[in-house]
């Protein structure tokens, strides 16, 4: 009878499920972190959108538009700001394995921030006369296309810059009431659906369409649009 | 899918790499053992050689050049009717060896090794493969590892002979890395190959297990198997190196890989009752299905490294294509955003430990090799830590799709 070296493989066996769950406590750990993260760029992120309604209340209410140019440079970066946090956000919340209510939390304040950045570009556009179009865009998870429009959409707003705002919104967000409102508003049914201003595009549209579609909002055609 | 593969993939190297780090750390005083016999016994090396006239020459010499007992050794040429300059080259060396022609050529490598054998006046057959090279010292280093009446062979550390080019210095890097490998096997007993190049046989044993297989292309894994089998003991000399040729060209590593390849499967199926079997100890329960597992690991790891590359590769481009080639904006916008939060630290973690174990048995291997891991520069060994599994591993997929699209089988 040979001898079967049994300690052998279950040593080797402890040890790898050892670092294993090193591996995910310290995985559990830094999403905790992520959480922090989160949680103080959402804090500064409502400290922004108050400071903008501010500048916005401080406008109407002079109806002086001199401000005008600082505050959308202003709204302008603090949309960026937001897209890039909710977009980080999005990934921790699709990685999350501990902390899913957290994410999902902290997801609708983002929902809630983007629909409020949304109307308040509407407002100032109209206090401040500016000539930049807002795009709303519905996605989803598990729809395939949405990847790719969101890619064009990326790849337009560095084309177009300040002059197109972008708001991203997810259509199966159930928790916030806001998303199920705009959506009847505009008779959203689907992903990936587009909203140009007023006007609604359903279904995946590609870098051409959505440039003209865009190009028609401008007075000013800017240098893209030929 | 992908991510448990690749998970799968994780947890197992680094189960393999933690296994075989215990398996030395147990054996550790153990590595090389006594060179002390009473009386040397006489040992007969068989050389069968054909079409070699490139290697032969060097490799009668370094035989001729081996510290051992004169009248203790012979030296059996079997010239297995070579069309080149084989036999001239072989009767220049006169009578300082014995040279047997055959006739025909028997395309069969056991056939000239049996022959050999047959002949041989030795207790102890040294079997060589006429593209190596022995160190002078390798016969003296192995021979006292019979004063084991259980040790029916053993094994030396090969080495690749004069490596030039990159595919070559990947072999040296593989063997280097076999050489301590094959010793861990044989604290288990679970050595499964007795490779051509200067293993030695008692020539008892294989006389009673009837010689090699005459219908085997990979007659030194046969024979491994068949002494596994019957319960005989092989053992590894880490100290005794011999120098073997290694193919240069894609095309030649091919055809090697895939004789062993396929032999390994060949040979698996054959001894399939040794597999999972508690009466063979540690082979049959885990040398014996880990070949057949290391194989398809191999193909898996090559499939998800080929994926993680292609398939952003292929994303982007198509990616691209949908706004049109329009290049120039993300130039214009070249802001990296990425946080430190923002990795997966669980699978950083794992990865790490398995880079770390990984480097340490490449190390260890060095150091028992008695060579330098540097020796051709750290871009050499950081290729072949990369990319070689890549390589085996769609060798491993050709093979397995000639097998199945039932390439001749010419066993």
């Amino acid at each position: 009878m040979r001898t079967v070296s049994k300690h052998i493989y279950l040593t080797a066996g402890v040890i790898t499920l050892v670092v294993f769950l090193l591996g995910v406590l310290l995985g559990i750990f830094i999403e905790s972190k992520r959480v922090g993260y989160m949680e103080v760029m959402n804090r500064g992120q409502n400290i922004n959108y108050e400071s903008l309604q501010l500048q916005y209340l401080y406008l109407s209410t002079l109806e002086n538009k001199t401000g005008c140019a600082a505050f959308s440079v202003t709204l302008n970066e603090y949309i960026k700001q937001l897209e890039k946090t909710r977009g980080r956000l999005e990934t921790y919340l699709r990685e999350s394995s501990m902390y899913d209510e957290e994410f999902k939390t902290l997801k609708r304040e983002y929902t809630i921030a983007q629909l409020n950045y949304w109307i308040l570009s509407r407002k100032s556009k109209d206090l401040c006369n500016s000539d930049f179009v807002t795009l709303l865009y519905f996605y989803s998870k598990d729809c395939k296309k949405c990847e790719d429009q969101g890619f064009i959409l990326d790849h337009l707003k560095l084309t177009f810059g300040d002059k197109l705002l972008i708001f991203a919104l997810d259509a199966e967000m159930l928790d916030e009431p806001t998303v199920t409102i705009v959506k009847k508003t505009y008779g959203v049914t689907t992903t990936p659906t587009v909203v140009i201003e007023d006007s609604k595009i359903e279904g995946f549209v590609d870098n051409d369409s959505l440039m003209s579609e865009l190009c028609s909002k401008y007075r000013e055609k800017p240098e893209k649009c030929g | 899918m992908i991510e448990i593969l690749t998970w799968a993939i994780y947890l197992c190297s680094l189960y393999f790499a933690v296994f075989w780090l215990l398996v030395l750390l147990e054996n550790r005083g153990r590595m090389v053992s006594e060179k002390v016999v009473k009386k040397w016994p006489f040992v007969s090396i068989v050389v069968p050689v054909y079409n070699e006239e490139r290697m032969i020459g060097k490799c009668i010499k370094s035989l001729l050049n081996l510290d051992y007992p004169r009248d203790r050794r012979e030296i059996i040429a079997v010239n297995d009717a070579s069309t080149d300059r084989t036999r001239e080259i072989c009767e220049s060396f006169g009578r300082k060896i014995k040279l047997i022609n055959l006739k025909k050529n028997s395309g069969r490598k056991a056939v000239p090794v049996n022959i050999g054998i047959r002949s041989a006046r030795g207790t102890i057959i040294a079997c060589l493969d006429a593209d190596s090279v022995v160190d002078k010292n390798a016969l003296r280093t192995m021979v006292p590892h019979f004063n084991d009446e259980g040790i029916a062979a053993v094994t030396p550390s090969m080495k690749v002979f004069r490596p030039k080019n990159l595919l070559q210095r990947f072999q040296w890097f593989e063997y280097v890395f076999a050489i301590l490998l094959r010793k861990l096997m044989q604290f288990l007993d679970s050595v499964y190959v007795t490779p051509g190049p200067f293993s030695l046989y008692r020539k008892d044993v294989i006389e009673k297990l009837g010689y090699f297989d005459e219908n085997n292309r990979t007659e030194d894994m046969e024979i491994a198997l068949r002494l596994q089998k019957n319960n005989y003991r092989i053992k590894h000399a880490l100290d005794a190196v011999v120098y073997t040729d290694v193919p240069s060209t894609m095309d030649s590593f091919y055809s090697q890989r895939r004789r062993w390849y396929q032999g390994l499967l060949y040979n698996s199926w054959k001894y399939r009752r040794i597999f999972f079997n508690r009466d063979y100890g540690d082979f049959g329960l885990f040398m014996m299905p880990m070949n057949l597992i290391s194989a398809g690991f191999v193909i898996t790891s090559a499939l998800i490294f080929t994926y993680y590359i292609v398939k952003p590769l292929f994303d982007r481009i198509y990616r691209m294509f949908l706004v049109g080639f329009d290049v120039g904006v993300y130039f214009n916008n070249l802001v990296p955003s990425i946080l430190l939060l923002d990795f997966d630290f669980t699978k950083l973690f794992v990865g790490w430990a398995v880079i770390a174990s990984g480097i340490a048995i490449i190390w260890i291997s060095h150091r028992y090799a008695g060579e330098r891991m540097k020796k051709f520069g750290l871009s050499s060994l950081l290729m072949f830590v990369i990319f070689y599994f890549v390589l085996i591993g769609y060798v491993w997929v050709i093979i397995l799709a000639e097998l199945s699209r039932g390439f001749k089988r010419n066993w």
